[in-house]
């Protein structure tokens, strides 16, 4: 016989949206870390064309 | 902008790698497409009931952090030995993924260990002995941060992500070594057939999630080693 666990739909639906939430969250987190990186790097190769 | 363009600026020893929004859109899909079909073809199981849906993220989630700090071994070993920046940008960019992972894993175990166990959180071997490993990791990043000197910085963290990934095999070994609450490891081996295409197709496909992570943080590392060295070369007279 199994056994069936209350509320268990509730623990099951909150680990997927857990795991969605921190890779997601993570994901957006890199691409603006790549976004301001690039923007850093244009800006310091600018400035320093503008010296030459 | 171009990632040509981006590449040949940067001054140290590191290529920009190209974007690959591709493979995040790929992963994503896979990822999506094998919890589905995990979730929606499997039987309750005779102990834990359908509460064994929950195997698919957290048995992923826990063998991909372990492949990542596999990595920051690796990376770190080869930028001791070869000297090279982009070894240990390997490897930062692996150990913060791997962060991630852990306390994915964590947070997983503990929604799964309140129905069954009937607490959020015990001092378990492999629960305490994966929350160290967290803890190790996320020590490696602040290190990091803290260090301005990027030669000192890349020589401490290899040393302390090469003594951090020992940590591994005890975590994993941890259910044999001791008596714990946690059941064995789950794999093919330890679980009912019923389960393993399941199990092994969630983990291909949060391997390929962390491959595009690890892929992803290494080029934002890139680009910001690359700013560095473009700033210091201006401020030096505009040699970039």
């Amino acid at each position: 016989m199994t056994v069936v666990f209350a509320n268990e739909w509730t623990y099951i639906i909150a680990a997927y949206v857990v795991t969605w939430l921190g890779l997601g969250g993570y994901s957006i987190y890199l691409a603006r870390l790549s976004r301001r990186a690039e923007q850093d790097y244009e800006a310091a190769r600018s400035s320093g064309k503008g010296k030459s | 902008m171009t990632d040509m363009n981006l590449g040949q600026g940067a001054g140290a020893d590191v290529a920009i790698p190209p974007k690959r929004a591709w493979l995040g859109l790929v992963s994503l899909l896979a990822i999506a497409g094998t919890q589905w079909w995990a979730v929606s073809n499997s039987a309750p199981d005779r102990d834990m009931g359908n509460l064994q849906k929950i195997m698919y993220v957290h048995v992923p989630a826990a063998w991909t952090a372990f492949i990542a700090f596999f990595i920051v071994l690796v990376a770190s070993a080869m930028y001791l030995w070869k000297r090279e920046e982009k070894f240990d940008l390997v490897a930062a960019s692996a150990a913060e993924v791997g962060a991630v992972l852990t306390a994915l894993t964590l947070a997983l175990g503990s929604i799964w260990g309140r129905p069954t166990w009937g607490t959020w959180w015990t001092w378990d071997a492999r629960l305490t002995s994966t929350a160290i490993l967290l803890l190790i990791y996320i020590g490696y990043l602040a290190l990091r941060a803290a260090t301005d000197d990027a030669e000192r910085r890349a020589r401490w963290s290899a040393a302390v992500g090469i003594l951090g990934a020992i940590n591994v095999p005890i975590v994993y070994m941890s259910v044999r070594w001791w008596r714990t609450l946690h059941q064995v490891q789950s794999s093919p081996s330890t679980i009912s057939s019923t389960y393993v295409d399941g199990l092994r197709l969630n983990a291909l496909s949060m391997t390929l999630v962390l491959v595009w992570l690890i892929l992803a943080r290494y080029r934002a590392a890139c680009l910001q080693r690359a700013a560095e060295t473009a700033s210091e070369n201006a401020a030096l007279g505009g040699r970039v």
